[in-house]
C-alpha cells in the first residue's frame, strides 16, 4: 500500500501531496470535502443494503481544512472549519481522490494568482 | 451536484429573503469558483459578501458552489414531488444541534428513521430513494432540538 510522504496545504484552497511511489498531486480542498467518507456524508449500508443515503452539506467553512490528524498507520481524519470531523480517509481513499481530482499546473498557477490578487 | 447547488440557491433565497429570484437575492454566505476564488468583487476578505451579478451567472452555469449560513431553521420541500425513484429534500439550521429525520406513512406510522444525530450549522440536503416504497403519500418529519418540528409530504407515484 502506497502512503503519502507529505500532505501540505499549499494555500487556503489547495492540498498538495507527495507519495512514496513518486506520485505527486494537488487537489482543491472542496474536492477533499466532497469525498468525505463518513456515514453522514456518504450514507450507510447494513448487510449490503443502503439504509441511509447521506446528506450533502452546505455550510460556512465547509471547505476550510483546520487539520489532518493521523489515524493509526492507515489514514488521516480531517477536521473542517464548520465543525465536521467524522471523516477518516484511508490512504487508498486519499490516493484515489488525489488521482481523480488532480489539478493541472496551469490551474494551480491561476489559483495562486487569484488568491494573491485577493489579498494584496 | 449541480442540482444540489440549485436547490441550495433556492433555499437561500427562500430562507433569507423570501425572494426566489437569484438575480435579485442578497446572500449571506460565501461563493467560490471552481478555482477557489472568492467572488465578492467588492471585498474578497468579506465573509458575508453580496452575490455579484457575475457570480450569479457563474452559479447558473454550475461553475461555483455556495456555502450558506442560514439565519433560522427551515425545511426544503421534496423536489421532484410526486416522485417515482429519487427525490431531494433538506433542512437548514443556524447552529449545531440534534436533528432526526423520519419517513412516515400518512397515518404517521414510521417507515424508517433516515437520520438521527448532531448536525452542524448549514443547509443539509438528502436524496431519498423511494424505489422500495409502494405508491401513496408519505411524510418526511424533521425534528429539531432547538426549533419546532416540521413535516413535508411526498407523493410516491409510478
Amino acid at each position: 500500500m502506497t502512503k503519502p510522504l507529505s500532505l501540505k496545504r499549499r494555500n487556503v484552497a489547495v492540498l498538495s501531496s507527495v507519495w512514496a511511489d513518486g506520485f505527486e498531486s494537488s487537489i482543491l480542498l472542496s474536492d477533499l470535502r466532497d469525498a468525505c467518507p463518513c456515514a453522514y456524508c456518504t450514507g450507510e449500508e447494513i448487510m449490503g443494503q443502503k439504509v441511509f443515503e447521506g446528506f450533502k452539506t452546505f455550510a460556512p467553512g465547509m471547505n476550510e481544512l483546520e487539520r489532518l490528524q493521523p489515524v493509526g498507520n492507515y489514514g488521516v481524519q480531517a477536521e473542517w472549519k464548520d465543525g465536521h470531523s467524522s471523516g477518516i480517509y484511508t490512504w487508498e481513499m486519499l490516493r484515489a481522490v488525489f488521482e481523480a481530482k488532480r489539478l493541472s499546473e496551469e490551474t494551480l498557477s491561476n489559483i495562486d494568482h487569484q488568491l494573491s490578487a485577493g489579498t494584496s | 451536484m449541480n442540482r444540489f447547488l440549485l436547490v441550495a440557491l433556492g433555499v437561500t433565497s427562500l430562507l433569507l429573503t423570501g425572494c426566489p429570484d437569484p438575480a435579485t437575492t442578497t446572500f449571506s454566505g460565501i461563493a467560490r469558483t471552481d478555482d477557489a476564488c472568492l467572488v465578492s468583487e467588492d471585498d474578497p476578505q468579506d465573509w458575508q459578501p453580496r452575490m455579484s451579478t457575475s457570480a450569479v451567472r457563474q452559479l447558473r452555469r454550475g461553475e461555483i458552489t455556495v456555502e450558506v449560513q442560514p439565519e433560522r431553521v427551515g425545511c426544503i420541500p421534496a423536489c421532484p414531488n410526486p416522485v417515482s425513484r429519487l427525490t431531494t429534500f433538506g433542512f437548514a439550521v443556524p447552529e449545531t444541534q440534534n436533528v432526526s429525520v423520519r419517513l412516515l406513512r400518512s397515518s404517521n406510522e414510521e417507515v424508517r428513521t433516515l437520520f438521527s444525530g448532531k448536525v452542524t450549522a448549514g443547509v443539509h440536503m438528502y436524496e431519498l430513494d423511494v424505489t422500495d416504497l409502494t405508491n401513496g403519500t408519505y411524510r418526511v418529519a424533521i425534528d429539531f432540538e432547538k426549533a419546532a418540528d416540521t413535516f413535508g409530504d411526498v407523493l410516491v407515484q409510478r
